[in-house]
């Protein structure tokens, strides 16, 4: 009954595409002609108005002087290899063989004695020539030739590869992806050297037909996932892709929880572990954020720094980032929670030093909570949106306002500035900025079940949220994995982060196909006898 | 219905230790107390456990006769049509009535123990509507929650125990079965009745990925229940002393009370609490699909989700009518709850167990 409401409303309501709106003429699949003015009339028809389209033409020193035409995008090309290598080849007539003798095949004969390039492609319709030049190829039409030849000059201003801004590391490589699918490729091959990494590309997005790859490894993977990607990618149909958090929007399984359930990265080396256990990546052209599917909640707890340091250290920064996660959830709540309702769980000392501080204070906790954590999540915003050197003038305001001023005033007590500053911080330390801004989102409804309800409302909210968490699915594996369903083996890299030499096996929801990681008994030992060493003592 | 939910053994036995130690072990201590005084951990611990693995295999059998199917669908099969829906129809009312208890149970508690000023049906309500999202989101939710809550539960449990282990007298015990066997029998009644509650596995056997494990799972279950049902009896009994533990309505928030650690860990009872509320929003849960599920199989709906809010209405409206204060309910959970328990529990179990055994004796025909 419902399908068939749905069937109706979209016959009403979608509007039939006009495919040729989608890229502008030379959509039809018109051949090539055999008369260079002809073609040159065409693509010049296409790109009407695109001063950036520049048409050469010139006459090349084969067979006698045939009349050729090139022609790119003014940009997107590297102009001198197309001078050194293309002009001059073709009017120099640098081969200097048979230049006057007529030439039989002259498309064969240009492809592979002349143009220079490493990648020439012939393609015999119009549609692919002007997919290729908007793509940054330079095109080659010849006189009384049918085709014409493509040549990757691609070559465009491009950002080099640096250190990504928002997941920092004191140890680990400090490269980050680019906007530069090629770029991120080479960055994750260059981990990964195996022919078992495939990559997979389509073209997402009517009008910007945008690059979109999923990198997986064969053989790890489930391939069940990868098809479950791919399909999800297939039903896109929109007009343009600008950056990967389109695509994460499309492909999500649960559109309306505040949890990513795809999780983005600009570290390589994240991508390259996240594919070693089984995980797909999706790239996208023109930015550096990378998706890995499918994730799971403690995935977003982890850094890829865990993995860099001793398992001790790691372990450890993982205990810390478990409470940071409680306190940047819960300190307000709690906080309002108690001096509202639960007074008597306090010792004594403590609560005549809060209830001293708060005494001038004409506010309820939750109002002095609700306008301390706005202030605090505007100051944020605008710090991240101010041009830089406006930034420092933000700090300082957000410094007095916060710290001094609204206390001295009397606005706010002391206590509950320390509460604020405590969960900013601790919402800082989590490793995925997109995790942390789930939490963000979740204190402000925990702060109201707070003042409606004391710690029982404070419970029952979090309740929800567990129960809401269990039945999140990321590409079919649960979201709070390791922990429900339990899966021991994988405990080991959740609360602590265990030698790798113990970690046996690959993550059992992702890597199940192949789960074995590493051999056994890899724990170093020192040899019985001390090797060069002089005597036992 | 959602036959394609699985869950694993392990999450079974975790569901039905979580469903009936999380409010056995606020109740059972002084009810059992009344009856076998200070030999009430025997009764909780020998007697209640072995009734407990009866049932356990009283229901293995029954169910394993039809593996893919619950009660309400099985009782048609086994007794004929109109004894068989009869039977379904009770057991849905069993399963209502045992939840509008529970709901009271938790608001009675909140409000005696914790925010005495708030009226009850907030929590009842609160605690229905959790239930509820977990409901509509299946049986492999519930047990995912279940199972992520239930280590917690444990920690918080051996915590309180083990910070009491000072305070405890041994002598409080003393002289064993003073009075005969009889009180202890008569004691183990109570905690018999909750052991009972795993007849929700007549509800869920279809959704255990192996139910060839049933009896296995059963009966792990209980021993687990009656592990933490003894030492909450036992502890409240060596450290308060009989007399106490039997007229205290919660020995077990008494002990948590009890607990002091250097100055500063003190008031333990909000552990407790937060373990009362997440476990009985499990229990409420689970007693819930159960009513839901065991509904739409009765009127023959494919898909139980329309049923959630209808029904969970009736059981906060029956919770908030059923009783008129606390005392009430323990006097029912100590009297009409025991026969009336018993007979959900192990008198149409068995009856239906003894026409099949009859009927099926060469083998079910698939």
């Amino acid at each position: 009954m419902l399908k068939k409401w749905k069937n109706i409303i979209k016959k009403v309501f979608a509007k039939p595409r006009n495919e040729s709106q989608a890229i502008g003429g030379g959509e039809s699949k018109e051949p090539v002609a055999v008369s260079l003015e002809s073609n040159i009339k065409h693509l010049k028809a296409v790109f009407d108005r695109c001063t950036d389209v520049i048409f050469r033409e010139f006459e090349a020193a084969i067979g006698g002087g045939v009349k050729t035409a090139m022609i790119y995008i003014d940009g997107l090309v590297n102009k001198e290899m197309l001078t050194d290598d293309l002009v001059k080849a073709l009017m120099y007539d640098v081969s200097g063989i048979n230049s006057s003798a007529p030439v039989s095949d002259p498309a064969g004969y240009l492809s592979r004695s002349i143009i220079a390039f490493t990648e020439v492609k012939v393609h015999d319709n119009m549609m692919d020539v002007v997919h290729s030049l908007l793509s940054g190829e330079t095109v080659l039409f010849v006189d009384g030739v049918s085709k014409a030849f493509t040549l990757s000059t691609q070559d465009w201003v491009q950002r080099a590869v640096t250190e990504p801004a928002t997941e920092n590391v004191v140890r680990g490589p400090r490269e980050g992806f680019t906007e530069n699918l090629q770029t991120n490729y080479t960055l994750i091959r260059r981990r990964i050297k195996s022919s078992r990494l495939k990559f997979e590309t389509m073209k997402i997005g009517a009008v910007t037909k945008t690059a979109v790859s999923v990198g997986y490894i064969e053989g790890i993977v489930n391939n069940k996932i990868v098809d479950e990607v791919k399909s999800r990618l297939q039903r896109i149909d929109t007009d343009g892709i600008l950056e990967s958090g389109y695509i994460e929007e499309y492909i999500e399984d649960a559109p309306m929880t505040v949890f990513p359930t795809v999780q983005a990265t600009e570290r390589p080396d994240k991508v390259a572990g996240g594919l070693l256990e089984g995980q797909v990546a999706i790239l996208v052209d023109t930015t550096p954020f990378v998706l890995l599917v499918p994730v799971t909640f403690p995935q977003l707890l982890q850094a890829s720094e865990d993995y860099y340091l001793r398992w001790p250290f790691a372990s450890f920064i993982r205990f810390i980032r478990f409470v940071t996660l409680n306190i940047a959830l819960l300190a307000p709540p709690l906080y309002i929670a108690i001096t509202t309702y639960h007074q008597e769980m306090l010792p004594t000392p403590l609560l005549i030093s809060i209830a001293a501080a708060r005494e001038g204070v004409p506010f309820p906790a939750f109002v002095e909570a609700l306008l301390m954590e706005t202030t605090f999540e505007v100051l944020r915003e605008a710090g991240v949106r101010l041009p830089k050197a406006v930034g420092q003038a933000v700090s300082i305001v957000g410094a007095l306002v916060i710290g001094d001023a609204a206390v001295s005033a009397g606005l706010v007590s002391p206590a509950m500035v320390i509460v604020v500053a405590l969960t900013a911080i601790s919402s800082f330390s989590l490793p995925s900025y997109f995790g942390a801004f789930s939490l963000r989102i979740l204190r402000f409804p925990l702060m109201a079940l707070a003042a409606a309800l004391g710690l029982f409302g404070v419970m029952a909210g979090l309740l929800a949220l567990l129960i809401h968490l269990c039945s999140l699915r990321s590409f079919g594996v649960p979201y709070i994995a390791p922990l429900a369903p339990t899966s021991w083996r994988d405990l080991k890299d959740m609360f602590f982060r265990m030698p790798w030499w113990s970690m046996f096996t690959r993550p059992r929801m992702t890597g199940h196909k192949e789960p074995a990681r590493q051999d056994y008994m890899q724990k170093p030992r020192p040899p019985r006898r001390r090797p060069g060493g002089k005597s036992g003592q | 219905m959602k036959k394609d939910e699985k869950v694993s053994s392990t999450q079974m036995i975790f569901l039905l230790v979580t469903t009936i130690t999380v409010t056995g072990f606020l109740f059972v201590p002084s009810i059992t107390a009344q009856y076998a005084s200070r030999d009430g951990w025997i009764s909780v611990g020998l007697a209640a456990t072995l009734f407990g693995i009866l049932v356990a295999l009283v229901y293995t059998r029954l169910g394993l006769y039809f593996p893919e199917k619950s009660v309400v669908e099985y009782a048609p099969e086994i007794i004929g049509k109109f004894g068989g829906r009869l039977i379904g129809l009770l057991y849905i009312f069993f399963f209502i009535h045992i939840n509008a208890i529970i709901v009271r149970e938790f608001g009675d508690f909140l409000v005696t123990a914790f925010l005495p000023e708030t009226p009850l049906p907030v929590f009842n309500t609160v605690v229905v509507l959790l239930a509820a999202f977990v409901v509509s989101n299946g049986m492999e939710v519930l047990c995912r929650m279940n199972q992520f809550l239930f280590p917690l539960f444990v920690a918080a449990f051996v915590f309180i125990v083990f910070l009491l282990t000072e305070d405890v007298n041994f002598g409080n015990f003393l002289p064993l079965m003073e009075n005969g066997i009889k009180p202890v029998i008569r004691g183990s009644l109570v905690p018999g009745a909750w052991r009972g509650e795993i007849v929700l596995i007549l509800m869920f056997l279809p959704f255990m990925n192996q139910p060839r494990e049933a009896g296995k799972t059963l009966v792990g279950a209980v021993l687990l229940i009656g592990f933490f049902l003894t030492l909450t009896t036992a502890t409240s009994i060596a450290v308060f002393g009989p007399l106490l533990t039997q007229n205290m309505v919660f020995p077990i928030l008494e002990l948590a009370r009890y607990v002091s650690l250097g100055r500063f860990l003190e008031r333990l009872e909000a552990v407790v609490i937060i373990v009362w509320v997440a476990g009985v929003t499990v229990k409420v849960a689970a007693f819930y699909l159960a009513a839901v599920l065991g509904t739409a199989q009765w009127l023959n709906i494919k898909d139980y989700r329309p049923l959630v809010y209808p029904v969970g209405l009736i059981i906060l409206v029956y919770s908030m009518a059923l009783f008129e204060n606390s005392r009430e309910l323990v006097d029912f959970l100590a009297t009409v709850f025991v026969p009336y328990a018993y007979l959900f529990e192990l008198g149409i179990p068995m009856g239906l167990l003894a026409v099949a055994l009859v009927r099926y004796r060469g083998g079910r025909k698939q």
